[in-house]
């Protein structure tokens, strides 16, 4: 890349979260830039953040005249404080005339302290971009529900920066690899990072009861005591469900509600207990192998699926379960 | 500069796909934006679907993901002062989520059950005459009992299916029934906008009634006789009624026993057979029948508030704020009436789910004659 890219159009190529390569929407913004610069008749750099720069090349296949990868330990995981630290510092050597990001969270995040540290404007979230005069950037950004569109341009400061939609462009085709790769290790030390991770737990630890060849079912009748029925499923090494009597009244998490609108199984063994068996439920365990229903009510249509039905109270019936499993 | 800002006045962006897809389905070219819609849904109250912004999205070929959370109970319908057929657009919308299947998880099963089991449920089609229990069917004439998915395979349904029939059988009606014969009727695919499959039921059922030399359709859920009622007589097929319409007939011929007078009883006007069809007086006078005083509630005919479990909801989760199940029949032990009846299976089906501690009992109306008057 050259030292300075006066009037240059950078863009900013997001790493997905494992790093190894880019989120669509930067791909998409690279295919429009490439598209941009030759109107423009500028040099098109595609810029990259992380730890390392195994991936940067990949972009080498969407048309860039440079790729410049800014590598540091410290810019490992997305930081907004860092990433906006590193990329400004090379904005302020190279005077670009243009930068595009994608509007993730992450771009967005990087895009607004980006604008504030470089004094100079940012049109958000636009839908399409257009370019007029000598290199005047129009973003089209709608408002009022899609009733109508504002065209929103950045006329002296530089560089002029955008953040694009996701899905509004289409993804380029990959090509035969162009354009330089530059890596620079920027200079940062801990204070400018701005987040620390203490630990990292993905959202919904949801589990699949599809897959599940044990399900013990507790309905309305468990009276919410769920402890004892996932005492039972444990030792039976199965899983708990629940109807959305139980669901709604918050013993139970939504997702292991079965029937109409919660989850289909087809386990092998599935024991029902203190369900009456409306077909709103039952349509859940149609394809179980081995049904097992317990119940106060003799009359109770669950027990028109069981293969086994015991008529009692659920309290002694499961201490009796767990006994002869060896629980208690 | 000044380009730009010419530009600001004009540039409105259509995705005409979607508006052309609505003006050829529906008069959503007539809504004037006034809000009456949105005023009237019983969604407003406590989710942000909002239906006047609903139809201005549409119009500018968006589609707000609202549209699922619709239950068709036409509550706009009836307030519209331009007429607009919302519900149509609602089903037009959801019509074209499909080409991107960018619609609610377990609907396409629920087609797919629909398609090829012919049922809503995924039960084997041969289990579809298991309602009939003891119940003779004299299996003769031109009138159909056409009973439907829920009243079917729903245990708890199909005690309607055998209250409408013992009904009919104590009036000396000849009728029959198709058995394992009879599909869907395909309201719920219509209801999520899957008209393809609608479509393909309809021309499977009417073939069977042209079979069986079907002139009179009796119909038991609503939803069957709304859809049937669209189909049929798109086809110039039999006539289509609701049992409630079909019964009331045989008490004017005083071809039904009155029960002693005794209690009180309120009504709740399923969506279908109310708002859609525009049936509120032969369901009240059954009730009658059975001796019991109806006691009407606030929100009655017209205005009655939907339990919640049309258009497709049946097979889609509500968090339980947004339900207005819970609320109806709060509102039905509000009147002090010793029973809650209604005439739809889906009705019957969310209100017992969802009646919490409520201890007003919930009835169908055949159930309710059935047991109060004698053969």
């Amino acid at each position: 890349m050259a030292a300075t890219d006066e009037g240059g159009l950078w863009v900013y190529a997001e790493r997905r979260s494992d790093g190894s390569s880019f989120t669509p929407v930067s791909l998409e913004i690279l295919g429009k830039a490439r598209e941009l610069a030759r109107q423009l008749s500028v040099e098109l750099t595609a810029v990259t953040v992380g730890a390392d720069g195994h991936a940067a090349a990949d972009l080498r296949k969407y048309g860039p005249d440079h790729v410049l990868e800014l590598a540091h330990p410290l810019l490992a995981r997305h930081d907004g404080k860092a990433y906006a630290t590193a990329i400004a510092a090379e904005v302020h050597k190279a005077h670009p005339s243009t930068l595009l990001l994608g509007a993730t969270r992450n771009g967005q995040d990087l895009a607004g302290r980006l604008a504030v540290r470089l004094r100079t404007g940012l049109t958000a979230h636009v839908t399409s971009l257009e370019l007029e005069g000598k290199d005047q950037l129009v973003g089209w950004v709608p408002g009022f529900g899609g009733g109508i569109e504002a065209g929103i341009t950045c006329p002296v400061k530089r560089p002029q920066m955008v953040t694009v939609r996701p899905g509004v462009f289409p993804l380029p085709a990959e090509g035969p690899p162009v354009g330089d790769v530059t890596t620079v290790t920027p200079h940062l030390s801990e204070k400018d990072v701005g987040s620390h991770r203490v630990s990292f737990e993905p959202k919904g630890t949801s589990i699949d009861l599809t897959r599940a060849d044990v399900i013990v079912v507790g309905g309305r009748g468990t009276g919410g005591n769920f402890a004892r029925i996932e005492e039972l499923a444990r030792a039976l090494g199965g899983e708990v469900g629940a109807t959305r009597v139980a669901t709604d009244a918050g013993w139970v998490d939504r997702d292991r509600m079965i029937g109409q609108t919660g989850v289909i199984t087809r386990p092998k063994l599935v024991l029902v207990l203190g369900v009456s068996g409306a077909v709103q439920f039952t349509v859940g365990i149609e394809g179980a192998g081995t049904v097992v229903a317990v119940n106060r009510d003799p009359q109770a249509p669950i027990f028109d699926h069981a293969d086994l039905g015991i008529v009692g109270d659920l309290g002694p019936v499961v201490e009796s379960l767990l006994r002869a499993l060896g629980e208690d | 500069m000044a380009q730009a800002s010419e530009k600001m006045v004009a540039p409105v962006r259509f995705d005409d796909g979607t508006w052309e897809a609505l003006a050829a389905t529906t008069n959503a070219n007539l809504c004037f934006q006034c809000g009456t819609c949105t005023a009237a849904c019983p969604l407003a109250d406590n989710t942000s679907m909002r239906v006047r912004r609903l139809i201005r999205e549409a119009q500018f070929g968006e589609t707000d993901p609202f549209v699922w959370k619709c239950m068709t109970c036409a509550e706009c319908n009836a307030s519209c002062p331009r007429g607009v057929d919302i519900v149509g657009i609602v089903r037009t919308l959801r019509g074209r989520q499909w080409r991107t299947r960018d619609v609610p998880k377990g609907l396409p099963t629920l087609l797919w059950g629909m398609y090829s089991d012919g049922n809503t449920f995924r039960l084997p089609p041969k289990q579809r005459a298991s309602w009939m229990q003891d119940v003779k069917v004299p299996g003769k004439g031109s009138t159909l009992l056409f009973v439907g998915c829920a009243a079917s395979y729903d245990p708890r349904a199909q005690r309607i299916a055998r209250s409408v029939a013992t009904l009919l059988n104590r009036a000396g009606v000849e009728y029959q029934v198709l058995g394992t014969e009879e599909v869907c009727c395909g309201e719920a695919a219509r209801s999520v906008g899957h008209d393809a499959l609608f479509r393909d039921l309809q021309a499977r059922n009417t073939e069977t009634f042209q079979k069986r030399g079907v002139e009179r359709v009796i119909a038991i859920s609503p939803h069957s006789f709304d859809a049937l009622k669209a189909g049929q007589s798109a086809n110039g097929g039999p006539e289509v009624v609701h049992y409630t319409q079909a019964i009331a007939e045989l008490l004017d011929a005083g071809k039904l026993g009155k029960a002693a007078e005794k209690g009180t009883v309120t009504y709740h006007d399923p969506c279908y057979l109310g708002r859609h069809n525009g049936v509120y007086e032969a369901p009240r006078r059954l009730l009658e029948l059975s001796g019991l005083k109806v006691v009407e509630m606030g929100n009655t005919r017209a205005q009655a508030l939907c339990c919640g479990g049309g258009g497709g909801r049946m097979w889609m989760e509500t968090d339980p704020p947004e339900r207005t199940g819970a609320r109806r029949v709060k509102e039905a032990a509000g009147t002090g009436a010793e029973l809650l009846a209604t005439a739809c299976p889906y009705c019957i089906s969310v209100f017992e789910s969802e009646r919490g501690s409520e201890a007003i009992p919930v009835t169908d109306v055949a159930e309710l004659i059935v047991g109060r008057t004698k053969a």
